[in-house]
């Protein structure tokens, strides 16, 4: 005889209940990073004091806040309109690297002479269409074979980085850049206008992106039907709905937006392609939706508190003496206290003998 | 053995021997609605004691509770003169407490026998257990491929197989959550046979219904609950079927079949169907030439056992499925394979079997809900965008028009009772200008009182002109409504009867597969 747990589902969830859980978990988290700090002999307290003034208080620290930031939540936009219509796109990384691979191509070999005013509106289409066309490939597997398109987005993310890599190793690298894995650098007409320190223009887009979303989602005829045929495609088939058509749409205008977040990243941070530039920002971007309950504007606000804790762990590094695995580390345990929390969500749990 | 677990209780009095199961007092509510007030409810060996009452009354959140899938916030169970917690479905199989779900608990994508070999413990091979499913197929009349794979069959097949899983296991305590309202007349027979059987053997059934004539043949005692309370247990010797509905919907309801049927001078042809053929999800063909029409203000009823091609039938017509050859005529125009989106466009509407599956989309709301049909066009859309002003505003509408009860109009609509999701279905399919109505068993799994009112509604679409095509199970509801009546078996159809109680015995016949010379 011992005590169990009884797992009843809700019926009903409130908001502010989904918000108190989400909170909880972060916290949960921090928790248990702390363990692992403690364990490895550090202060906790003072690291998250540390951690928390560099990333958000500090004007360098804030700086490397954005430019996360920006490239982070694009992505999970992308990521929490395939979500919606249930399409597991965890290809952002995938597609993010195609936007990059893509401008790299119009900025540098392509049309380097041309006017910035020309050039980098193109070369944001260029992404996103770049994005686009890389999440098509797992949206027409998906809508007319029927393959799983976790599977395939995953291994596309494996060819996208191994594509670019094959150009930054070899006929794309920098003649004068000492052998090192990368290309030359833009052209000045190719990089985004600064405002302050690092943090370039770009930065205004996640924010008119998510309110289009939030628009789409909410207003237009079609944001119905990805909701619809997210909740229950049979019904979307007895209304008329085309599934295949809005599975190849919608996977291209989530991976677009990856693409169109490679292209201005590499704009405005990067000003040039090479070996591994992404540190998994379309991972990340995964845990970002989840969190954000696939509510654009929550994308907004959980993207920027995720990359001040990066930035936070990278002065953890330096300072501590950390490894550069605690930033995997808190990840993981971030990601894992948040699905402990969707438990809570989707279910009543109470001790019973 | 398993005493140590069972928690005595110190002061409280055990039921007498005879009760096999006693509830005191069971309480239970989800978010402040109450489901359960303080509910009693005594179960004797050897009966079958029917729980009566009208969607949303209780019946399955109470026998959910003895069935261990909720907690009841407050009460007692009470199993063979122990006080017993039941915390999960696990320890009520081992109490000896069966069920079988109103919505099945299969998996689609496993056969028959691999399903009931999931509830089985100890077997040598699913060849043994194959043969345990046929032996019980046969005993019980319960007939269904074991090798099967369960996303393929009909409802009425499913629930074949979850009656068998139950019968599989040596459980003395059997809970049938509406176990008739997916099978016909003939099968009903059976399954009534079968818990006959078992009674003889001191079994006890809990039987949940809300089929008064059914409630009154079966069972030995009645429990009728309303709004979360008993109302009262009878003995089935000291009631009526006019005494219980009063019960069961606290008003006074006409019962029984009436001729309704306003007009019988119909327009012209909505619907022609002709020599159409179709397979089924297993590769078979299931309809094998068939032809009909349907004229405007006239219902068209095909009654039939289910399985016999009703669901593919409804799907062809609405676009859900390809014919493999005939033609589907609407309004004169070639629709055969042309999809879904044109028998809309074209005033088509579709009431489903399962309501939840291909009615609703169960996360969005009423409002959301209400214009699946007509969102594309104006006024409800203005180029790309939704009028969520105007939806809200028909929504409003159609609420009130159709007495829906829900929590709100921006509430998700699984929280609406299945009474009150297939008012919502009915409210979208037929406002508007609807010209042909494919309504395939509209009260599937319905009470007295909504049950009512979908024959309402689709008297009131055939009088203003709507062509209606009715596929249903219950003969009842065939003879109550339609203007003709045809019979499906194995894909073709028999006969063209008029509503008249003296073909009752022919059709009956041509259903059960006598076709005796009647030509498809």
């Amino acid at each position: 005889m011992g005590i169990k747990l009884k797992f009843e589902p809700r019926v009903r969830v409130s908001k502010s209940f989904e918000l108190f859980v989400m909170l909880s978990s972060i916290l949960m988290a921090l928790l248990v990073f702390a363990m692992f700090m403690f364990l490895s002999g550090k202060d906790a307290l003072s690291a998250y004091k540390t951690m928390f003034l560099w990333a958000f208080m500090r004007k360098v620290g804030l700086e490397g806040t954005l430019v996360k930031f920006v490239p982070l939540s694009i992505i999970g936009l992308g990521l929490v309109l395939a979500f919606k219509m249930k399409l597991w796109n965890i290809g952002g990384e995938g597609q993010f690297y195609l936007g990059a691979m893509a401008s790299t191509l119009l900025a540098l070999f392509l049309f380097p002479n041309l006017d910035s005013f020309v050039l980098i509106p193109l070369i944001v289409f260029a992404g996103f269409l770049a994005g686009g066309f890389w999440s098509s490939i797992a949206g027409v597997l998906r809508a007319y074979l029927g393959a799983d398109e976790i599977v395939v987005t995953l291994m596309l993310n494996y060819i996208a980085t191994l594509w670019s890599d094959y150009l930054v190793y070899g006929s794309w690298k920098d003649p004068a850049g000492f052998g090192f894995p990368m290309t030359a650098i833009f052209p000045e007409s190719a990089k985004l206008p600064v405002l302050w320190g690092k943090v370039h223009v770009g930065v205004f887009s996640p924010i008119i992106l998510s309110l289009l979303l939030k628009i789409l989602l909410d207003r237009t005829k079609w944001g119905y039907e990805i909701r619809v045929i997210g909740d229950n495609p049979d019904v979307a088939l007895c209304a008329g709905m085309n599934i295949k058509k809005n599975t190849i749409l919608t996977m291209f205008l989530s991976g677009g937006m990856a693409g169109l977040a490679g292209a201005i990243y590499i704009m405005g941070v990067q000003h040039r392609l090479q070996h591994a530039f992404s540190p998994g920002y379309g991972y990340t971007a995964i845990i970002v939706a989840w969190l954000s309950r696939l509510n654009p504007i929550a994308v907004l606000l959980v993207s920027f508190f995720l990359s001040g804790i990066f930035v936070g762990c990278e002065i953890l590094q330096v300072i501590m003496k950390l490894p550069i695995s605690v930033i995997y580390i808190f990840q993981g345990v971030l990601f894992f206290c948040v699905l402990v929390g969707e438990v809570f969500i989707r279910y009543k749990i109470s001790l019973v003998r | 053995m398993r005493t140590g677990e069972l928690i005595r209780g110190g002061d409280a009095k055990a039921p007498p021997q005879d009760v096999v199961l006693r509830l005191k007092g069971i309480v239970k509510k989800f978010s402040g609605v109450v489901a359960n007030d303080s509910v009693d409810f005594d179960l004797k060996v050897g009966e079958i004691h029917a729980l009566l009452g009208e969607n949303g009354a209780g019946k399955t959140t109470l026998v959910n509770v003895i069935y261990g899938l909720y907690q009841p916030d407050s009460g007692e169970i009470w199993i063979r003169g122990s006080k017993v917690n039941i915390d999960s479905p696990a320890r009520a199989l081992s109490l000896g407490i069966g069920m079988v779900h109103q919505s099945f608990t299969l998996v689609p994508s496993f056969s028959v026998v691999e399903n009931v070999a999931l509830g089985l413990k100890g077997f040598s091979s699913l060849r043994v257990v194959a043969e345990k499913v046929k032996q019980i197929s046969e005993l019980y009349g319960l007939s269904v491929d074991p090798y099967a794979k369960v996303w393929q069959l009909s409802v009425g097949e499913m629930q074949r197989v979850e009656i068998i899983k139950l019968l599989l296991r040596d459980v003395d305590i059997l809970i049938l959550d509406e176990p008739t309202s997916v099978l016909t007349p003939k099968e009903t027979r059976a399954l009534f046979s079968t818990l006959k059987r078992l009674k003889d053997e001191g079994k006890s059934v809990v039987f949940i219904s809300h089929k008064l004539n059914e409630v009154m043949e079966i069972s030995d005692r009645i429990t009728v609950m309303r709004k979360g309370l008993v109302i009262n247990t009878v003995r089935k010797e000291d009631t009526s079927p006019g005494e219980l509905a009063k019960m069961m919907v606290g008003r006074e309801i006409s019962l029984g079949p009436s001729k309704r049927r306003s007009s019988t001078s119909f327009g012209e042809v909505v619907l022609e169907v002709k020599d159409l053929e179709a397979y089924g999800d297993k590769g078979i063909k299931v309809l094998r030439g068939l032809s009909f029409s349907v004229r405007e203000g006239e219902i068209l009823g095909i009654a039939g056992v289910a399985g016999n091609g009703q669901r593919e039938l409804a799907e062809v017509l609405v676009g859900l499925r390809r014919a493999s050859s005939g033609v589907v005529l609407f309004d004169g125009e070639d629709i055969t394979n042309k999809g879904s989106m044109v028998f809309i466009e074209k005033g088509g509407g579709f009431i489903p079997e399962d309501r939840k599956r291909f009615g609703v989309a169960p996360n969005l709301s009423l409002v959301e809900n209400l214009i699946l049909k007509s969102y594309r066009k104006p006024p409800f859309s203005k180029g790309l965008f939704l009028d969520l002003d105007y939806a809200n505003k028909v929504a409003d509408f159609l609420i009130e028009k159709y007495s829906i009860q829900s929590p709100g109009k921006d509430m998700p609509v699984r929280l609406l009772s299945g009474g009150n999701l297939q008012r919502l279905v009915i409210a979208r399919e037929l406002e508007g200008k609807v010209r042909l109505l494919i309504a395939f068993h509209p009260t599937f799994g319905l009470d007295v009182g909504a049950m009512e009112f979908v024959y309402e509604k689709l008297l009131e679409a055939k009088a203003s002109g709507t062509a209606v095509l009715l596929i249903a199970g219950d003969l009842d509801e065939i003879f109550t409504l339609s203007d003709r009546i045809k019979v499906i078996y194995e894909g073709k159809l028999y006969g063209d009867f008029p509503p008249d109680e003296s073909y009752l015995e022919t059709i009956g016949m041509l259903m059960a597969g006598v076709i005796n010379g009647y030509k498809a």
